[in-house]
């Protein structure tokens, strides 16, 4: 094996990785202030990835513009999912709390599945662009611009989502509720519009998720468990309350997915993830809570 | 004026309220008295909005706050600090006052009132980008009566603050509520199990006993009464 | 005490016995008999964990492909007899519990669910990866395929798990489970051995799923190895579930009934149209009327005997 092979290939992860980052920031916010478990964040992914998609192809629109009409929609669907599902969970207490929401999110996964088969059909479907193939060529490494620029946008929305939680009244509000919402709502805080908008912002980064997944691959109806399960590994392997490490977490995922594919063959790739994650539960079995978001 | 009347309250089935009434007029400080699981904590957070009442009435300043949210109850001008006094552990200490003046009508003073908190606890100024978590417990103390002011409240409620803190800095959070009482107009309701020095600040006290109040008066004739004397005063 | 109800039951079954043998036992009535019955008896048997102790795994469906792999291979690869091979597709899915569940029991909550969750994909994954996609095209089998063996191996596998979760329903050690359920702390100053009965269930959960497995597996005689792996035989069980009602015995039964009736009732027009009704009824009850349709028949009947009636016993 060329060691150009071997940095291709890891460098891939990484480019991969970034998207599972991205992935991951929506459900670990959610999480981590609400304390719900949305699994149902793989289907808002899959969603975007629809939205930018029909985008490409009704409207002509380029995907990454179709982000001005994918994020804002997904923020709109995670307003009314959470308005007309997810707030009716939040006054539980907190294990009845999780637990409910683990339900909801498993009925509406089955009812967004089936609903995008039936509107899409089962197809997997890709947007090809006049530069989907382009790269750049670095000392025999290529570098696939699409891919690239998953990096890149992964990189923007960590320092923007910091900026947003460090040092704005919402983000102050939003960390402040996600460590005690009593002291929080004594402090002025609505705690309800703050799950609203919280639980619509880890919505909007689904849908910009998606948009990546579909332009760097495919979509089709039922990626979604698949993309849950690796925002729920990242954020294990990050723990909750940091925007950088969980991207970083997500990075790291892809490298040592694409690590393990070089050792045993790319059959073995998705299971890396998911042992470490094990692992670190078994290790760490009460595992996640703990810290705000920043 | 801050009214409570008749006030019922209870957890599931258990009823720990039993028809509470108490005033606490412009300007003075109030001090609620009563032994472990009387009842004072659940006044307070009924007063909040954090619990629902079956039965009674809430206001301030002839505004009905009976079932309105804690945050709105905030903005108008009440604002408690907790027996668990109330502190982002991990948050910095300048954010969690940032965070005090979060009610819409404290923003515009931010800067200001700022600058007072830190003339009040120079010591908080020291200390301001270090997380709220791994300050002392007088540290903690000074943060939470810190970020009420932040919230530019007009009566302030402090449930306990004397719980497990040194005798020096419980005597000199009392001056500052007494101060911040005489010199800037708060209204304050205090509750303490530490009778002597709750009722060294205060004009009126109430008594709280398993739900109920058992005895109100002056400072000085709760002072001079035998059960209370025998009952918290320990003489 | 024979009453209307027993003796309902006792019906039923006696009717579920001898109709293949009735004139219209059709191949199509009994085929969809069967997935009913496998359907009813996965849900009953993650009702046993999820119900009666109150741990929600979301990887039930690894057990279900674990029986099904095993009882598959010793029938038709090795040529056992089929309850020899059923026998042992349970008690391998049962090891496997006993084996996963010292660590995955250690598990709070939520944890405990994507626990399984993430366990029951890597074995998805692994089986998809280490065995060929068909172990053997089984054409002698298909060729002598009989539909009534496989009705009352699954009618046998279903009145199993329902005999055992009746037993555990009354039962001390089934008292202790729900005692878990309600509050772990509470149980464990009760003297209740909280690991224990987890254990207890999560075993019998998986070995009753394992036999599940291996009905379908003789009754479905070609299909990709990892499909029963998939984690739709999951989701169909906890859906079911809720939907009848958890934490009961009739529950799972109740719910697949409907499950069944009305994918099949649908299915002529638009395929999988059952699922969105089944979504939007589980978030219903999951949200409205946590006790599912057990509850809802249970409120009926208290308004229908009239007030003083229910006193008697
Ligand atoms: N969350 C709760 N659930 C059930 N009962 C509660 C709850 N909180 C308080 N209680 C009960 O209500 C009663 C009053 O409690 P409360 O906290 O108001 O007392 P308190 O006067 O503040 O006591 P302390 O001086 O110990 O703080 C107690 O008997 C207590 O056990
Ligand atoms: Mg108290």
């Amino acid at each position: 094996m060329s060691i150009e092979t071997i940095v291709q290939t890891l460098l891939f992860g990484a480019l991969i990785g970034s998207l599972y980052g991205l992935a991951a920031l929506g459900l670990s916010i959610v999480f981590g202030v609400l304390k719900i478990l949305n699994v149902a964040h793989g289907e808002l992914i899959m969603l975007g990835g629809y939205g930018s998609f029909w985008a490409f192809n009704l409207l002509g629109l380029d995907p990454y513009l179709s982000l001005l009409i994918v994020v804002p929609g997904l923020f709109l669907i995670g307003l009314a999912l959470h308005f007309g599902l997810f707030a009716r969970v939040v006054r539980f207490d907190e294990e009845d709390r999780i637990k409910n929401s683990l339900l909801i999110g498993f009925g509406l996964t089955l009812i967004l599945q089936t609903l995008a088969t039936h509107l899409f059909t089962a197809d997997e479907r890709s947007i090809t662009t006049s530069y989907s193939t382009a790269a750049w060529e670095i000392l025999g490494i290529r570098l696939p611009l699409v891919r690239f620029s998953g990096l890149i946008i992964g990189i923007i929305v960590v320092v923007a989502l910091r900026w947003f939680l460090r040092r704005t009244y919402w983000g102050k509000a939003i960390r402040a509720t996600a460590e005690d919402w009593r002291t929080a709502a004594l402090a002025g805080i609505d705690i309800r519009r703050t799950y609203l908008v919280t639980f619509a912002l880890g919505a909007a980064l689904a849908g910009l998720a998606g948009m990546l997944v579909t332009l760097q691959g495919s979509v089709s109806p039922n990626i979604g468990l698949q993309w849950t399960l690796k925002a729920l590994i990242v954020v294990v392997l990050a723990g909750l309350g940091s925007v950088p490490g969980t991207f970083l977490a997500g990075v790291l995922l892809g490298v040592a997915e694409s690590a393990s594919a070089l050792a045993f063959g790319g059959a073995y790739r998705e299971l890396v993830g998911i042992v470490i994650f094990l692992i670190i539960l078994s290790i760490r079995p009460q595992g996640l809570f703990g810290g705000s978001h920043a | 004026m801050f009214i409570i009347e008749n006030l019922h309250v209870s957890y599931g089935e258990l009823q720990v309220l039993w028809g509470v009434s108490l005033k606490v007029p412009q300007g003075s400080i109030v001090a609620l008295l009563g032994s472990n699981g009387a009842g004072k904590t659940t006044t307070l957070k009924t007063a909040m909005g954090m619990m629902k009442p079956t039965q009674g009435r809430i206001s301030f300043r002839d505004q009905d706050l009976t079932l309105i949210p804690t945050h709105k109850i905030v903005n108008s001008g009440l604002f408690l600090v907790p027996e668990w006094r109330g502190t982002f552990a991990t948050l910095s200490v300048l954010e969690n006052l940032e965070l005090g003046a979060f009610p819409l009508r404290a923003r515009p003073f931010k800067d200001k009132t700022l600058e007072h908190v830190f003339e009040l606890f120079p010591r908080l100024h020291e200390r301001q980008s270090q997380r709220a978590g791994t300050l002392s417990g007088g540290e903690r103390q000074m943060v939470a009566i810190g970020r009420a002011l932040m919230a530019k409240p007009d009566m302030l409620m402090l449930d306990e603050p004397s719980l497990g803190l040194a005798p020096l800095i419980v005597q000199n959070t009392f001056k500052l509520i007494e101060r911040l009482c005489r010199e800037e107009g708060l209204t304050v309701l205090v509750v303490e199990q530490n009778v002597n020095i709750a009722l060294g600040i205060a004009d009126y006290g109430y008594i709280l006993e398993n739900g109920a109040i058992v005895g109100e008066g002056t400072t000085d004739n709760l002072l001079a009464d035998q059960r209370i004397q025998e009952a918290y005063l320990g003489i | 005490m024979l009453n209307w109800r027993t003796g309902a039951i006792l019906l039923l079954v006696v009717a579920l016995i001898a109709l293949p043998q009735l004139p219209f036992g059709e191949k199509d009535l009994l085929t969809l008999l069967i997935s009913l019955f496998i359907l009813a008896a996965l849900s009953s048997s993650w009702n046993i964990l999820g119900g009666f102790v109150g741990h929600i795994n979301l990887g039930h469906g690894a057990f279900f492909g674990i029986g099904s792999l095993v009882t598959r291979s010793l029938w038709l690869d090795q040529g056992w007899h089929i309850l020899a091979a059923l026998a042992v597709g349970g008690v391998v899915a049962a090891i496997v519990a006993l084996i996963v569940g010292a660590p995955a029991l250690r598990l709070r909550g939520t944890y405990f669910a994507i626990g399984t969750l993430a366990l029951a994909e890597a074995m998805r994954l692994t089986v998809g990866n280490v065995l060929p996609r068909v172990s053997r095209l089984p054409g002698p089998e298909l060729r002598v395929y009989d539909i009534e063996p496989r009705y009352y191996l699954a009618l046998v596998v279903l009145a199993l798990i329902v005999g055992v979760s009746v037993w555990l329903s009354r039962s001390r050690i089934g008292l202790g489970m729900m005692a878990v359920r309600e509050d772990e702390e509470a149980a464990r100053s009760l003297g209740v051995n909280v690991f224990l009965h987890s254990m207890l269930a999560f075993v019998l959960s998986a070995f009753f799923a394992g036999l599940a497995g291996g009905a379908f597996a003789f009754f479905h005689v070609g299909y990709y190895p990892n499909y029963t792996f998939g984690p739709v035989w999951t989701f169909d069980a906890v859906i079911v579930t809720y939907v009848g009602g958890v934490g009961t015995v009739a529950g799972p039964l109740l719910g697949a009934i409907f499950f069944v009736l009305i994918r099949d009732v649908l299915a002529a027009n638009l395929v999988n149209i059952h699922l969105i009704i089944f979504g939007i009824l589980f978030i219903a009850i999951v949200l409205l009327l946590p006790g599912g349709f057990v509850e809802l028949l249970k409120r009926r009947g208290q308004r229908l005997i009239p007030a003083g009636a229910s006193t008697e016993h």
